[in-house]
């Protein structure tokens, strides 16, 4: 069993997109949906500006409400956290979406609520997400909590953590840097 | 227990569009647009479906409880009613569930409902508990049609308490959503209860205005049924009132926001035009104007309920959505997420009336939904039993 | 803490050995069917380089049943590291886009109306009638307007028929930094992020203009303690990252620089060995420039003078490991002082000493490839003169004629200097000013475009369509990965055709056989494309099948720091600081403050600037749906404005304007913002695709090159793209 996390550094996001769309290839998504979502903050008068560009993607919650309360147990999670989505259960009520407090998920063309999978094929052989790898600010650090290597301790160490919307109690599997600029 | 010949007419051929109507709705969503057929979005998921889903199945608890005024609570002048209230309350709940089919992307799927069910989800409940309740209502209608009244009766008492765990659930649904601030809490499934009391009493007011023969029996029960629609009109408003006001001013922003977008945002003009002048102040006015005693006026008055309660379906629903999610921190998003039915879905909603219409009407003609003397006789004796 | 079982991870990979590798349909989000369809199904991964711009990243292009899934970075080509920006995945998935030509086509009528024909009909008409044209006309006037960089086919045909008129798209981009750098330096110089300490970027967004390797390579520096400090009229997206933004008034960049040299050398903090070993010039410019002070700098570029003097003391104090960006596009096809501004840059890193000193500039590492002969053995016609008049005495003699002017071409073709025209990998229409002059282009004798998709100067002027194959359909001639950033190897790669042509495009070395052998001359590339690059790479010790393997193969290092016997390519072997050419124009050899060409002045006028955005390219990603979805849901095609200018017009952010240049007139929507010098405002350079055919982008936004006229720098002959003022007023949608 592995423990899957995420670190994401907000401060070194410029928005380039390329997660996005990195993903959207990867899982062979129209268009329109995207699992990845930016957050631009943008704070200060002219000419004191500030910007933080905060990545959102399903935050593979450990106390997850779209699974809690999904009719078919269409959602689950694996034995190493991470969230999905049995396609063959899903009735598509979309509760999993009115649950959701991070507006993870999308509708794709069947009808599934669909959402970042933490690109559970290519960690299970050992590659990073697509959203990890393309990232040429290396916004995203992805890893398994468990193996004493990973650059993740040294990482959650250095930088004060948040979570997103830590008071929804969901505990989730992505770790923020605490910006810097805000 | 003549058999009629059943005569179509204008209404029929109107119900018949309206039928077609929700098919090309229903087509536009299988074969041309999928999703994009309604107007939901990541940031609404739930629309007019949900909420046509909610006004059927409220509608239908509501006739099954109203008119369970016979079966359980044994109260005579109910009774003649009860076969039509079974009928309509069956022919809600399938609309209902023939919405909540079309919105449902993969309906058949909840066979896994079955196999892996979800003891925590409110919508497994919920379903289970509307599923079991459907049986029950043919069951109780079946009996009720071949004048077999001690089973029917029976079968009444369990869906008494079927369809209250199912309305409850129905509203723990909503109530359940620890994001959605303005669902969340005890009020809805309470006002799921009091609503379902209010639509079962207009739905049988149209009922009984459209099918009954007898003058004096006619007057009798609209009077009786006016009061109980005027009278849960009312709660039904003091009660949304205390939610809208104190939703208003409550402490939590993104609650505050959502009443704000209900009385003077996105949803002001359906919720003040339609939700409380069409469906509140204009049926409470006609009611108390006449005494209730007009059937023709309280007729309308429950048309005009209904028409209401449409928009407040909507309205709650999309209440509970309105307020951008902040997936940062807790403070409001000083703007609106925004949501309009399309044209498909007010389609299926409008083409389930034409459903439940035409077929009350062919019903109407092929069963017999008259009660048969023998039938009031053992009312009589039942309530002779009683001391009434 | 407990070490990691493996049992859960090995179980998986047994399972998914080759999941990773598999094209995955929407609907199928079970891990199970996953792994099924992993065991029935091969996945190739070929080498390839995106052709987004001119990074050409190393990528891998992920094939299954024929069909592209999905590209990833090469880890070693040194432009990218591994990472990709979004326009790669996007240019990748172009393979499928509707707004391609998939065969020959030849206009008819007048209404842009095109039927298709077939190869041999093409070549034959475009060979018979340009050969009537040569010899009636004279070879020089046939011209090959391109990307440039892109193909090396197109000179060996010329150089035949004897035509000067290689044209490149580089006037439009940087030739005032590439021209003033070979002067003054003998080439580009280009930045060591990992060693600096001190990063001045002025006019260059590397999170916007993007080059993956760079951005990974400042963030890690800033890791590190590095220090950013930007200087752009917009917040751009390196602001984002940056320690400092300092928003300066456009256009008067050579006055914030001048004021940064006359800090460091009044204030006695410029290297002077440097200077005294390897700088020509030094008096000269200093004489001229030594009463412009940070004060008078200041008034000019409004960036306080005590900030100005700041970082000049910041630069003196982390030197060598400091230096001022070189620069990209940003500034170098802008202004009347884009040349000056050039020359600055120069001098404040010269100033600094950092030329080939850790964490300063170095050049480009690089090697070269063996060629193979032309069969050709006719006649070679005698050289002609340049159309454009570029490095033509009374012309344009201090523009390089390797490189042209792109944007006179309507005009060369009226004075009867061009009749035959070819477009390759090129689209002047919308990347050069004045869409409507260069629609002229059409009225020349002989049009010929070869692109990729329905492009606006294929739609709106060629005569004939000769569309080549998508990037990942064909192999091409390798290249060598150097430049723009420091790297000390130079690094080998190239394109392997990962994906079959669907339709009937053609790579251009067979389109140039064609064109040649329809023209009459026999056997000008007498080789296959693979005879070619086993060729290529035979002198440097390499293979086809290894460079395949690897996708890119670095060098050994060739460019490290030294310290002493420093040479630069001038004809006094030292950077000069006074430049020959100019000084035999009739110029001033040294640089000294040249305003602007145009000021904005009333309270509706503004400078209009434009810059890349991250998710595009240039103009050639506007068809693209995934990063036109990007667009819509950022409002992308909006124009920035700044916020107390807006409130003086009543302007809210998303209300629609009117903007008027002197050439045109046209309507876009507004982003209100905070991040922007107020008198200017800012447009995303992408936008405003006037092609029916690339319905996507089809009037999406607007461009800034429908706003300026187009003219020529005299001095480097770039297009002067910000040298417009545009009145707005709210409304007009
Ligand atoms: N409006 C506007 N103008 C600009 C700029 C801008 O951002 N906006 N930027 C300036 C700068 S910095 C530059 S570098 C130039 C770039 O100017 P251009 O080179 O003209 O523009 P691109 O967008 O790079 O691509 C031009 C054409 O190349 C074709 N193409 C793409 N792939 C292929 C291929 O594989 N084969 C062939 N044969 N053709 C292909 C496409 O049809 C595309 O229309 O533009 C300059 N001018
Ligand atoms: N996303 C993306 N990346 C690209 C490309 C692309 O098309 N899209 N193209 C590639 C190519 S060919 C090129 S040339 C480079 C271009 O890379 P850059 O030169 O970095 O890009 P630009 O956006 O043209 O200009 C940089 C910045 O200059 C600012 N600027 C405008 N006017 C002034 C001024 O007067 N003074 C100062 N100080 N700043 C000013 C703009 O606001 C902008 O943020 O990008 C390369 N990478
Ligand atoms: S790829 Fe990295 S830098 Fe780009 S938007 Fe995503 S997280 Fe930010
Ligand atoms: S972020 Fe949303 S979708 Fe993802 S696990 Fe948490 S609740 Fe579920
Ligand atoms: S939409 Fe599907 S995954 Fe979401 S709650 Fe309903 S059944 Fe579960
Ligand atoms: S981890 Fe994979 S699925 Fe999730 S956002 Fe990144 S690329 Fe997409
Ligand atoms: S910078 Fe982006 S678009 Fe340009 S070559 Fe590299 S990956 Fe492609
Ligand atoms: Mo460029």
């Amino acid at each position: 069993m592995a423990n899957y996390v995420m670190f994401i550094d907000p401060d070194r996001c410029t928005g380039c997109n390329a997660c996005r769309i990195a993903c959207q290839m990867q899982w062979g998504l129209p268009p329109e949906l995207n699992f990845n979502s930016l957050i631009h903050q943008e704070t200060g008068k002219y000419p004191n500006v500030k910007r933080v560009i905060i990545p959102v993607q399903c935050q593979h919650c450990k106390d997850a409400p779209c699974e809690k309360v999904c009719p078919t147990s269409a959602t689950y999670t694996t034995e190493d956290g991470i969230v999905l989505i049995d396609g063959k259960k899903c009735i598509g009520c979309k509760y999993c979406m009115v649950a959701c407090p991070y507006n993870a998920r999308v509708i794709n063309e069947q009808g599934v609520p669909e959402k970042c999978r933490f690109c559970v094929e290519l960690v299970a052989v050992g590659e990073e997400p697509a959203c990890v790898s393309t990232c040429m600010n290396e916004v995203r650090v992805f890893g398994d909590l468990d193996d004493p290597n990973s650059p993740l301790h040294e990482l959650l160490e250095k930088r004060e953590v948040v979570r997103l919307r830590a008071d929804h109690g969901t505990d989730p599997r992505i770790y923020y840097a605490k910006s810097k600029r805000v | 227990m003549t058999k009629k010949k059943y005569q179509a007419n204008l209404w029929t051929y109107l119900s018949l569009i309206l039928i077609a109507f929700a098919l090309a709705g229903a087509g536009n969503k299988y074969f041309i647009s999928g999703e994009h057929a309604f107007g939901i979005s990541p940031e609404v998921p739930w629309g007019a479906l949900i909420s046509g889903y909610v006004f059927f199945a409220v509608a239908a608890t509501g006739t099954g409880l109203v008119g369970s005024l016979a079966h359980v609570f044994r109260i005579k002048k109910f009774e003649v009613l009860s076969r039509r209230a079974l009928l309509a309350s069956i022919l809600l709940l399938i609309s209902g569930f023939a919405v909540l089919a079309v919105e449902l992307s993969n309906p058949f799927k909840m066979i896994h409902m079955l196999f892996t069910p979800n003891l925590n989800s409110p919508i497994f409940w919920m379903g289970a508990f509307y599923g079991v309740y459907l049986i029950l209502l043919f069951g109780e209608f079946y009996f009720s049609l071949k004048d077999k009244h001690s089973i029917a009766t029976g079968i009444a008492y369990v869906s008494f308490f079927v369809k209250l765990a199912a309305i409850t659930n129905l509203g723990r649904v909503f109530a359940y959503t620890a994001v959605r601030d303005f669902w969340s809490g005890y009020y809805y499934p309470a006002y799921m209860i009091v609503s379902a009391i209010v639509s079962g009493a207009a739905v049988l007011l149209i009922i009984v205005h459209l099918t009954s023969k007898d003058k004096a029996e006619k007057e009798d029960l609209g009077k009786t049924l006016s009061q109980i629609l005027a009278g849960s009109l009312i709660l039904f408003a003091i009660m949304q009132g205390a939610k809208v006001g104190l939703s208003l001013n409550s402490a939590d922003g993104t609650v505050a926001a959502a009443a704000s977008a209900l009385v003077s945002g996105p949803m002001a003009l359906p919720f003040w035009g339609m939700e409380v002048i069409v469906g509140i102040v204009a049926p409470v006015a006609l009611l108390f104007g006449t005494k209730f005693s007009s059937l023709s006026k309280s007729f309308w008055a429950s048309i005009l309920t209904m028409l209401g309660l449409v928009f407040s379906r909507i309205d709650f629903v999309y209440a509970g959505q309105v307020v951008p999610l902040n997936l940062l921190d807790n403070t409001v998003i000083p703007s609106f997420n925004s949501y309009a039915p399309t044209w498909s879905e007010w389609s299926l909603i409008i083409g389930a009336l034409g459903f439940i219409y035409l077929a009350f009407s062919f019903l109407e003609t092929k069963l017999t939904l008259d009660v048969t003397k023998g039938e009031e006789e053992y009312y009589r004796v039942k309530s002779e039993g009683y001391s009434h | 803490m407990r070490p990691i079982s493996r049992r859960s991870f090995l179980k998986a990979t047994a399972a998914t050995a080759t999941a990773a590798a598999i094209l995955p349909k929407a609907l199928q989000m079970d891990f199970k069917v996953f792994a099924q369809e992993a065991q029935n199904n091969e996945v190739e991964k070929i080498p390839s380089l995106c052709n987004g711009c001119s990074s050409y990243c190393g990528v891998w292009a992920y094939v299954k049943n024929g069909r592209l899934w999905k590209i990833e970075g090469n880890k070693t080509h040194m432009k990218s590291q591994g990472h990709l920006c979004a326009r790669a995945h996007g240019i990748a998935q172009n393979v499928y886009n509707p707004g391609r030509v998939t065969q020959p086509m030849k206009r008819v009528g007048d209404s842009n109306n095109f039927e298709p024909i077939t190869w041999e009909q093409a070549f034959q008409e475009i060979g018979s009638k340009m050969k009537d044209i040569v010899e009636e006309h004279g070879g020089d006037k046939v011209v090959w307007a391109c990307h440039g960089g892109k193909e090396s086919y197109a000179s060996q045909f010329l150089d035949i028929i004897g035509s000067p008129n290689y044209i490149t798209h580089y006037a439009t981009c940087f030739t005032a930094k590439t021209n003033i750098w070979s002067n003054m330096v003998g080439g580009m110089y280009n930045p060591d992020f990992d060693n600096a300490k001190m990063m001045l970027f002025v006019g260059r967004n590397y999170a916007g203009g993007i080059i993956p390797a760079a951005m990974k390579r400042i963030t890690e520096a800033k890791e590190k303690g590095a220090k950013i400090v930007v200087v752009d009229p917009r917040f751009c997206e390196l602001a984002t990252i940056a320690d400092e933004w300092l928003p300066i008034r456009p256009g008067t960049d050579l006055a914030f620089y001048l004021g940064i040299a006359h800090t460091l050398i009044s204030e006695d903090l410029y290297d002077k060995d440097f200077v005294e070993n390897y700088v020509y010039g030094f008096e000269e410019f200093w004489a001229h420039n030594k009463d412009f002070s940070a004060e008078k700098a200041a008034e000019i570029c409004d960036i306080p003078a005590e900030k100005i003097r700041e970082i000049a003391r910041e630069l003196a104090e982390n030197a060598p490991q400091a230096f001022l960006d070189p620069g990209y596009h940003g500034l170098a096809a802008h202004y009347q002082n884009s040349n000056e501004t050039a020359a600055l840059n120069i001098i404040i890193n010269s100033l600094l000493g950092n030329f080939w000193k850790e964490g300063g500039l170095f050049p480009a590492a690089s090697t070269s490839f063996g060629k193979l002969e032309s069969g050709y053995y006719g006649p070679v016609a005698q050289k002609g003169n340049r159309a454009d008049g570029a490095g033509i005495a009374g012309e344009y003699p201090l523009v390089e004629p390797s490189r042209g002017i792109p944007q006179r071409i309507p005009d060369m073709i009226e004075k009867g200097r061009a009749r035959v025209i070819f477009f390759y990998s090129y689209n002047p229409l919308r990347s050069a000013p004045e869409p409507e002059y260069q629609k002229k282009i059409k009225n020349a004798d002989l049009v010929v475009s070869i692109p990729l998709d329905w492009n606006e100067t294929t739609y709106h002027t060629a005569h004939y369509v000769l569309p080549e194959c998508h990037y990942l359909e064909r192999s091409e001639y390798p290249k060598v990965i150097n430049g723009n950033i420091y790297w000390p190897a130079a690094q080998v790669a190239a394109r392997f055709k990962a994906l079959e042509a669907s339709n009937s495009t053609m790579a251009l070395l067979d389109i140039m056989k064609g064109l040649t052998t329809a023209y009459g001359i026999e056997n000008l590339y007498p080789y296959t494309i693979e005879e070619e690059m086993e060729a290529a790479l035979g002198p440097i010790g390499l293979t086809p099948e290894q460079l395949k393997e690897e996708g890119c193969i670095e060098l050994r290092p060739s460019v490290l720091p030294k310290d002493e016997g420093l040479s630069f390519g001038t004809f006094t072997e030292k950077i000069e600081f006074s430049i020959g050419a100019w000084r035999k124009e009739g110029y001033l050899g040294v640089p000294t403050w040249v305003p602007p060409l145009v000021e904005p002045k009333e309270k509706n006028e503004f400078r209009l600037i434009h810059g890349k955005q991250p998710w595009h390219s240039h103009i050639m990603t506007t068809n693209n749906p995934y990063l036109m979805a990007i667009t819509k849901e950022k409002n992308g095609t909006f124009m920035w404005m700044n916020s107390a200018r807006a409130e003086e017009l009543g302007i809210e952010d998303g209300d629609w304007v009117t903007v008027t240049s002197e050439i045109t007139s046209k309507k876009v929507q507004v982003h209100v913002t905070e991040g922007l010098y107020p008198e200017c405002v800012w447009l995303p350079s992408t936008y405003g695709t006037f092609s029916e055919k690339l319905e996507e982008g089809f009037e999406q936004g607007v461009n800034y090159n429908d706003f300026i006229p187009a003219r020529i720098d005299k001095k480097t002959g770039h297009v002067m793209g910000q040298e417009c003022i545009v009145t707005i007023t709210k409304g007009g949608k």
